[in-house]
């Protein structure tokens, strides 16, 4: 039995779920909603939600895509055995999770949520290029025009509220000094590039996509403002072995075996600006016929 | 944002270039795609018609 921890509403899911029914393999997919509870039943651990309900040793491979395995905590009257149960029930749930990720799997929840800023000084450590980067709360050492900045959080988009619609915050060049000192930000040397580079990566296989985004003034900085009348060309592309086998080391220095991981080409050099472990790889798999989907479900 | 946000502590730059995307794309991303129930995939969330991808140009 296959475990997918993931949203309700999730289409990379959805896609990779075709492939495991068309192969006739048996799933279970945990929603972010789900609260589980940990029982026994004749020394088998299992755990139940109100929708869910497995034990740990029908579980043969995990596939960890969003949300995680939450679980119920009691809580008790008594401050002291409160603590004592507090650390009972935690090592009962680590030792849940521990027990899956021990499976074979594709991420880990554990793992899987990664520091934008760890991530670069490991890429420095296994010899990956990276642009020269720094944390400042004003902009007197940003050389402007030629420095970009971009938040430090996985996820870019602010939900709406109060008369703000949903924003997102794309990788934007530094054009003016800011008078004011501002909260800690990321800032990072802007790379002119040849085009950029997203690769899909999944057990040492790269499936990798040149995005031409460079010629379109809407696109060039950040790909993901889409030009949706003339949208961006993208093509097939082989990473340099060398390069393929520094990602590989980088991805297991962060405990990963899949993820969306981005480049951009300039000249002979590839520049690594980071990984995304629950990016979006739908477009780039349909555009180049990858199947990234149809891989992932195989390997489950 | 094109407007100031009202904050008690200070903001990253980033929030200075924020991008309000949601009202505006809604409609090319397909922002009103019908969704059904579905036990076979486990969601309520199965998109029943598939967003319009635009033709890419290969080399």
């Amino acid at each position: 039995m296959i475990l997918i921890i993931s949203k309700n509403q999730e289409t990379t899911t959805n896609e990779v779920i075709k492939w495991l029914l068309s192969m006739d393999k048996k799933f279970i997919r945990v929603h972010e909603d789900e609260f589980f509870e940990i029982k026994v039943q004749q020394k088998r651990l299992y755990i139940e939600s109100y929708r869910n309900k497995f034990f740990l040793d029908e579980i043969s491979s995990v596939w960890y895509r969003r949300g995680g395995i939450k679980f119920k905590r009691l809580q008790y009257n008594n401050p002291s055995v409160d603590a004592h149960m507090a650390e009972h029930q935690h090592w009962l749930e680590d030792y849940v999770i521990k027990t899956l990720e021990s499976k074979k799997h594709i991420n880990k929840q554990s793992t899987s949520h990664v520091n934008k800023l760890h991530v670069l000084e490991e890429a420095k450590k296994v010899g990956l290029a990276v642009p020269e980067y720094f944390l400042a709360d004003n902009t007197g050492d940003v050389l402007l025009n030629s420095t970009i900045t971009k938040p430090i959080t996985g996820n870019i988009m602010i939900d709406a509220f109060d008369n703000y619609q949903d924003s997102i915050m794309y990788t934007t060049v530094i054009g003016e000094k800011e008078q004011d000192t501002f909260f800690i930000s990321f800032f990072q040397e802007k790379i002119e590039k040849d085009f950029e580079i997203r690769s899909f990566y999944l057990n040492g296989e790269t499936y990798s996509t040149a995005i031409f985004s460079q010629n379109d003034a809407q696109t060039r900085t950040d790909f993901r403002k889409y030009n949706l009348e003339k949208p961006n060309r993208n093509v097939r592309y082989n990473l340099p072995k060398a390069i393929v086998e520094k990602l590989k080391r980088l991805m297991q220095s962060l405990d990963l075996n899949c993820g969306s991981v981005d480049f951009i080409k300039s000249g002979e050099k590839y520049y690594f600006l980071e990984v995304n472990t629950v990016g979006q790889f739908l477009g780039v798999s349909t555009i180049c016929n990858y199947s990234a989907e149809k891989a992932i479900a195989e390997y489950l | 944002m094109k407007q100031y946000i009202k904050e008690k502590h200070k903001l990253p730059l980033t929030f200075k270039f924020a991008e309000e995307f949601k009202a505006k794309n809604a409609d090319k991303n397909g922002g009103n795609i019908p969704y059904a129930k579905c036990e076979k995939y486990q969601s309520d969330f199965l998109m029943l018609v598939k967003p319009f991808k635009s033709l890419v140009r290969m080399l």
